[in-house]
């Protein structure tokens, strides 16, 4: 019997340690049809897991343009993400997914876009930005603003330097105070501070943040002064999950399952939530 | 008595020598043929309105004191508890482990001669397992909230002509030990079958207070979580080692396991094994070191095979 | 708010006919060849619903099961698969128990009604066919309710204990040994078809006494609450003081969400030994505190959020998504709670605090 729990196989291709507790993980499926034909949206996520030891949810980190593989990035915090951080190249985990709904890349054509990441947060921002930057004449100015606790702690490393030298990004980085090491040539700040000095223009455009949330929380209050409207800042939220199906009922904040309605939601709906998350 | 209990308890409440009050008081409830009747149940009371709510009867069957280490009842001031006799003694393991500050506590020692036995919601019409021995031959309980122990002591009794006995939890014990092995076996087999890992024997239990059960842990997982017999035969195993010494034989995860699992007839096992082997019976007395953490050169080893 | 739910479930339009007790008994062991025969079983003192091979075994007493019916289609702990690692690669392996025919007699009509709640649960977008195979494969023989017992309170929430809502044919008995059976469902036509000659039409006699003792098993049980007044109450009071207090006492454990026959949380988790094992969906509850726990963050620290989590989610976000509440008034979480908790009580706090919103502070004098 076929049912929605029985996960497809994945092969894990590259492993990339982007700091003492992410890795990212390269997966290809052992399906050769499913590798070719499988489709996702920036924002969505899978349950990945390792036999054995469980399953968990992660945002899918690569960009839906791109095809054969996906990426994942791991925080190693529990079980499986531990069991994940012990696996090789070459290994096999579950995947089921893509599940949840997705960043209105749709209605962000034309607009201007200000990311604002704090941490691993910029895993599914990072999506999202490539998937923007692969048709770039559609969309505004591009800002990303991504900050960490320490330069050790800066994710995507490699690709953070493409950013800062595209023309056609604007790019900040910043670490918190104390973070910074002798040859660090970014900002010194915690990032809704560092916001405030940028030179953002609210007018048709969308604030897409996401971080640890108390980063969130004070970014959104910057962004809400700078006159962005709750509709246009969007986030990802953080529930624990089960299924991603909207069955097990445990990342329920009211009456919206974070798993089916979310993960994606505009400032605007989570105001309308009770807070309890 | 009562009375003057219920008035001292509206003084200290008024002036804020206490928080709150954790007794018990008596709700109407609803009934399915349309009668209401009268279920007594823990009340928690931080009003000088609400006290007159309080009643001492053969049906306060519920120890209290697991209230005492729970996170929500933390911050409520000084606590005012009603106290069985043999509820005291689980504070006095509280208190041996550190778990409980007494001077944050106001004890009400009740006087008693017995409560009824209570199994699955339903009253079973005779008296608890444990009190059988507890009680002598007037009818009253041998033990004794003393005034050393309790800030006050209610020399009440609870109403009433003496319910019949039913049967002690020992001679329960005794019966089952003469079953053969595979008797046993099978027995307990059957038992935790039925066991839905809704760990309210776990929720009940006064000594039950560990921030992170070692049943909810990931890293390492050393217990099955799922409610199969051998994540269930762990579970209890576990939960019966983790009570050796420190159980005092209040009875309350019988009482609430609503799958009717006679879980007393383990920890009374463990409290008579503990009692011969070392001569120490838990929550005797708050002073002395908890039987874990005791050693004697001439201590029975006899259990290390 | 509770009368009419869309389900999948093919409703004939229901005939009304008569059987006896020993036709029944006739039946079913004419069943046990060929398909698993679930039924209310007593032991060691608890009932519950288990696997017979013969109608003896059947309890016909009034009253429900300790589990709910819930557990037939929502096992406590079910694989959902097994899985190898071999040579090949890891092989993954489902269970084949889904598509045997089973019949469930002697189900209690809250218990039925309640698989049409946790149907839509399983049901909505992504269909769960571990649950939707059991269902589809499952024909229930419901018994109506002729003597409630003690914490029942189905007319409290406009239900009936002689539902039909979940049965494919409701048993009511209307004399000693002689029951009125309405076939309400193409499954139980067929099973009627199937046995006819056990059963002869329902006099128009046995039809209105079975009208006249719904009628007086009503009018003893619990009025009807008012539902939309508390569901419209709860829409605006997350925040309300009054929550601390309704949770006080809960110590918890999730005796309450395990009896109840609608709640439907689960968790899923791994068990391996060597280079085998099993992924299990197991019951879970949001009583717990370690259900929502993730590694740096808690939703619901307080046993009262849990509390207060558990009552919206009967009797407000379930009606938000699903359009009725969540609640078939069984009792089972009024009769076990350790702490004496009641979910009538609850209500009838709630509802306190409607009336105290209405008149004014004044009127309610605490004490």
């Amino acid at each position: 019997m076929n049912h929605l729990y029985k996960p497809t196989l994945m092969k894990i291709e590259q492993i990339k340690e982007e700091t003492s507790d992410v890795k990212t993980f390269r997966l290809v499926f052992l399906d050769p049809l499913l590798k070719e034909t499988f489709q996702f949206k920036a924002g969505q996520f899978a349950e990945i897991s390792v036999f054995g030891e469980g399953e968990a949810t992660f945002c899918i980190a690569s960009s839906p343009t791109w095809h054969g593989f996906i990426e994942c990035s791991v925080k190693r915090a529990g079980k499986v993400t531990q069991a994940l951080h012990q696996m090789d190249v070459g290994d096999t985990v579950g995947f089921r997914g893509p599940y949840g709904n997705h960043f209105p890349v749709e209605e962000m054509r034309k607009k201007d876009l200000v990311f604002v990441a704090g941490g691993i947060g910029l895993a599914p921002l990072r999506s999202l930005i490539w998937n923007c930057l692969y048709s770039r004449d559609q969309f505004g100015k591009i800002t990303i603003l991504y900050g960490a606790r320490s330069v050790a702690d800066l994710v995507y490393k490699e690709e953070l330097k493409t950013w800062e030298t595209r023309h056609d990004t604007y790019f900040i980085k910043t670490v918190d105070p104390g973070g910074e090491t002798n040859d660090w040539d970014g900002k010194i700040g915690f990032v809704p501070l560092v916001m405030r000095d940028l030179d953002i223009n609210p007018q048709n455009a969308y604030a897409i943040v996401c971080g640890p949330p108390v980063m969130i929380k004070f970014t959104v209050q910057g962004l809400d002064a700078m006159g962005f409207s709750p509709e246009k800042i969007i986030t990802t939220l953080e529930m624990k999950m089960k299924c991603g199906l909207g069955k097990c009922g445990r990342c329920n904040i009211g009456h919206t399952y974070v798993c089916k309605d979310g993960p994606v939601f505009s400032f605007a709906e989570i105001q309308a939530m009770p807070a309890e998350f | 008595m009562m009375d003057d209990l219920k008035t001292r308890l509206k003084e200290m409440l008024t002036s804020g020598a206490i928080g709150m009050v954790i007794g018990y008081g008596q709700k109407e409830i609803y009934m399915a043929d349309g009668s209401r009747e009268y279920r007594t149940c823990p009340v928690f009371l931080s009003r000088d309105t609400e006290i007159d709510r309080l009643v001492w009867n053969r049906h306060c069957v519920q120890n209290l004191v697991t209230y005492l280490t729970k996170e929500e009842y933390k911050e409520s001031g000084k606590i005012a508890l009603m106290v069985k006799p043999c509820d005291l003694k689980a504070i006095h393991v509280l208190e041996q482990e550190k778990q409980i500050d007494r001077k944050r506590l106001f004890i009400i020692g009740l006087t008693c001669k017995g409560v009824m036995a209570e199994k699955m919601g339903i009253d079973e019409g005779h008296l608890a397992g444990k009190c059988i021995k507890c009680l002598d031959s007037s009818g009253k309980s041998s033990a004794v909230c003393t005034p050393d122990e309790a800030d006050i002591v209610i020399e009440t009794l609870p109403d009433g002509d003496m319910p019949p006995k039913g049967k002690d939890i020992s001679s329960d014990l005794e019966g089952f030990e003469k079953m053969p092995s595979e008797k046993r076996w099978a027995f307990w087999q059957n038992q935790f079958l039925k066991c839905l890992r809704c760990y309210a024997c776990r929720s009940a239990c006064p000594m039950c207070y560990c921030e992170q059960c070692i049943c909810d842990m990931s890293r390492p997982q050393w217990i099955d979580k799922s409610p199969h017999l051998k994540g269930n035969f762990l579970f209890h195993i576990v939960r019966a080692f983790h009570l050796t010494g420190r159980c005092v034989g209040c009875g309350e995860c019988e009482r609430v396991c609503p799958m009717g699992i006679p879980l007393m007839l383990i920890n009374q096992k463990m409290i008579d094994t503990v009692k011969d082997l070392y001569g120490y019976e838990s929550g005797k007395d708050p002073e002395q070191a908890p039987l874990l953490s005791q050693f004697k050169m001439d201590d029975d080893q006899s259990f290390i095979k | 708010m509770q009368t009419t739910i869309e389900t999948d479930i093919k409703q004939v339009e229901t005939m009304n006919k008569q059987i006896s007790k020993k036709a029944i008994d006739a039946i079913i062991s004419e069943l046990t060849e060929g398909c698993q025969i679930f039924a209310p079983v007593v032991q060691d003192g608890i009932k519950l619903y288990k696997q017979i091979e013969s109608p003896e075994q059947i309890n016909w007493g009034h009253g429900n099961c300790h589990r709910s019916l819930k557990e037939l289609f929502f096992p406590i702990t079910e694989p959902v698969f097994s899985f190898r690692q071999t040579r090949k690669g890891i092989q993954i392996e489902t269970p084949g128990n889904h598509n045997k025919k089973r019949v469930v007699i002697g189900a209690r009509p809250c218990d039925c009604n309640a698989l049409s709640i946790t149907d839509k649960v399983f049901k909505w977008d992504y269909e769960d066919e571990l649950y939707l195979s059991f269902r589809e494969n499952t024909l229930i023989i419901g018994v109506s309710c002729i003597q409630p017992e003690p914490f029942c309170f189905c007319t409290a929430l406009n239900l009936s204990p002689f539902d039909e809502t979940g049965s494919d044919i409701l048993l009511t008995e209307t004399g000693k040994g002689i029951y009125h059976a309405n076939i309400i469902t193409e499954k139980g036509v067929a099973l009627f078809e199937r046995f006819k000659e056990h059963f002869t039409e329902a006099s128009p006699d046995q039809s209105a006494r079975k009208d006249a003792m719904l009628k007086d098993i009503v009018s003893k049980m619990p009025a009807p609450f008012p539902m939309q007044d508390i569901k419209t109450w709860l829409d605006k009071n997350f925040d309300h003081p009054v929550w601390e207090e309704i949770a006080l006492g809960c110590i918890g454990c999730g005796t309450c969400t395990y009896l109840c026959p609608t709640c439907h949380c689960f968790d899923i988790t791994d068990e391996s030994r060597g280079y085998a094992g099993e992924r299990l969906r197991n019951w879970d509850s949001c009583a717990f505190g370690h259900f929502t726990q993730m590694p740096a963050h808690q939703p619901r620290p307080l046993q009262w959020q849990r509390f207060r989590q558990r009552v919206m989610h009967k009797f407000k976000y379930y009606i938000d998504r699903f359009s009725r509440l969540a609640c078939v008034g069984c009792g089972r979480c009024r009769s076990l709670c350790p702490a004496g908790k009641d979910t009538v009580e609850v209500i009838q706090t709630l509802q306190k605090q409607i009336d105290l919103a209405e008149t004014g502070p004044k009127t309610n004098k605490k004490g």
